[in-house]
């Protein structure tokens, strides 16, 4: 719980430097991105599934190019386990994941900006039993697509996104899951010079 | 530059808080090592498009170095005459505690250990009556598996006293025949019995015979795509009867870390048909508890032995009532395992 509480306080913190924090210092350009979604690991007799959130940083290299780091931190997650074709169990579980982004983007237009990203992370997986927890870390390397609308001068909308996430390493409690799949939503704020 | 180190240092923050606490178990190694069970639970669902409904729940007791001990099952599974109880529960688990007119508050087993580590007595006994009802005595081989197991039944004023021996046979560290003997106490009478078992070319249970006078009794056993799951599919040749008779299913479900979940016992009624099927011929069968059936991972091939020995635990009820037992969907016992872990 208390490491839950520090992310979505360093969270919020991400959020306040980029919308005020830039009127101290200066900055480069950068979009500052809250998305929230549904994400998504499927094992040969598990699953584990539910609402992320997800902050990020993007540093405009140029106008198609932002590199940047996000995190992202489950707010209500679930592991099931089938039993073989039965339904299972249900236990409480979260999920947290550092790391770096690149976005490939199109060039600024009035209204659709397209883009796809790669990124690598850190993943944290943990599965709550009540009287005992089961967790694990691991990384990997990930891709999606999205698009982004704009709504305003600063203001886009990230209408869509979809990402799959390689687990780099074998999830001992998540036996055959190797994937993370997202669907996501959100908004970004640009600060900064546009690029 | 100021501001690149200030983002940096935000992202540093949130990078180091970290989701997994120091107790948390981080590995399959460190999971074996401390996962114990903590209870048993029986549900009995007698239509397949009900909610189970929780019947019993057995409390593990274990000793300092991690072995069940003991399980205190309560009274609520004590054996209720089937045919007087039809309705309300009848495909459930039960003792063979075979006195039905005194039904004990509260049954206990009572599990000890040889110095192979492996169990060497188990006793139920009723704890109202102080009386040791059943019990079983295991002697091993080299390899540590079962090479001779004695169950005693009893009832309270010694009307019945039967004894069964039962010599356990290997091929190549396998199961391939059990010699049964069962004597009688009270009327001093001995049968004697074989069952042989045998296996396809993976070396899995294809086949169970049991040679018993006067019925005849066939049981097939199949094995699920998954490890540690097995289906029986048994055909009954049970007095005044022509059949078709629901079998007995039996499946062990466990999890890909071969961890025991869940024990899924059917009374079938439908035989694998669709739509409504309705066996007037038969009452509803019974689970007795068995400690291979119920701890199967106690012994070395436990699973596959209890499976051998399911005429101990599954009680066919011919008895033909087409009034009483209109029963026309398949009835489920379910034995759950709940775990916990050591404090670490």
């Amino acid at each position: 719980m208390k490491g839950t509480l520090n992310n979505y306080l360093a969270l919020t913190f991400v959020v306040i430097c980029s919308t005020s924090g830039w009127a101290q210092f200066r900055i480069p350009s950068m979009d500052a991105s809250l998305k929230g979604g549904y994400s998504m690991v499927n094992g040969s007799s598990t699953d584990f599934e539910g609402v992320i959130v997800t902050g990020s940083l993007m540093i405009h290299i140029n106008e198609h190019i932002a590199v940047g780091p996000f995190i992202s931190q489950s707010i209500d997650m679930n592991f099931f386990e089938n039993e073989f074709g039965f339904e299972g169990s249900e236990n409480l579980a979260e999920q947290s994941m550092f790391g770096i982004n690149a976005r490939f983007s199109t060039s600024r237009s009035k209204v659709l900006r397209p883009y796809l990203n790669l990124s690598y992370y850190s993943v944290e997986m943990v599965e709550d039993f009540g009287g005992y927890r089961l967790a694990q870390k691991t990384t990997g390397l990930g891709g999606g697509i999205g698009l982004m609308i704009r709504l305003n001068r600063n203001l886009y909308l990230n209408a869509v996104e979809v990402n799959a996430r390689q687990i780099k390493d074998d999830i001992f409690f998540l036996e055959g899951a190797n994937l993370i799949l997202e669907l996501q939503a959100g908004i970004s704020y640009n600060i900064g010079r546009k690029k | 530059m100021r501001s690149l180190i200030s983002i940096a240092m935000v992202f540093f923050m949130v990078g180091s808080c970290s989701i997994i606490k120091d107790d948390d178990i981080q590995s399959q190694e460190q999971l074996d090592e401390t996962l114990r069970i903590f209870h048993i639970q029986f549900n009995e669902q007698i239509d397949p498009q009900l909610p189970e409904a929780q019947s019993v729940l057995g409390f593990i007791s274990e000793s300092s170095d991690g072995k069940i001990t003991k399980i205190d099952w309560g009274g609520a599974i004590v054996p209720r005459e089937i045919n007087s109880n039809e309705g309300a529960s009848s495909t459930m688990m039960r003792f063979n505690y075979l006195d039905v007119n005194s039904v004990p508050a509260s049954i206990t087993a009572n599990i000890s250990y040889g110095s192979n580590g492996y169990p060497s007595k188990i006793t139920h006994v009723a704890d109202d009556a102080n009386f040791e009802f059943e019990s079983w005595t295991y002697t091993y081989n080299s390899s540590n598996r079962i090479a001779n197991m004695i169950t005693k039944r009893t009832v309270p004023d010694g009307s019945y006293h039967i004894e069964i021996n039962d010599e356990l046979i290997y091929s190549g560290n396998k199961l391939s025949q059990v010699i049964r003997t069962i004597e009688n106490l009270v009327a001093m009478t001995t049968v004697n019995h074989t069952i042989n078992v045998t296996r396809n070319s993976s070396n899995v249970i294809s086949k169970i015979f049991y040679e018993e006078s006067p019925s005849k009794i066939r049981h097939y056993i199949q094995q699920c795509p998954n490890p540690d799951c097995y289906y029986y599919f048994s055909e009954f040749q049970v007095p005044m009867n022509t059949g078709p008779f629901g079998n007995p299913i039996v499946q062990h479900t466990s999890t890909s870390r071969g961890i025991l979940q869940r024990i899924q016992l059917t009374d079938s009624r439908k035989n694998g048909q669709t739509g409504e099927v309705f066996f007037p011929e038969r009452g509803p069968d019974a689970f007795v508890i068995h400690p291979l059936l119920i701890l199967p991972d106690l012994f070395i091939d436990g699973k596959e032995i209890s499976q051998v020995f399911i005429n101990d635990w599954w009680v066919v009820n011919p008895i033909s009532n087409e009034n009483l037992f209109n029963i026309t969907e398949d009835r489920n016992v379910f034995v759950k395992y709940k775990y916990t872990v050591d404090p670490i």
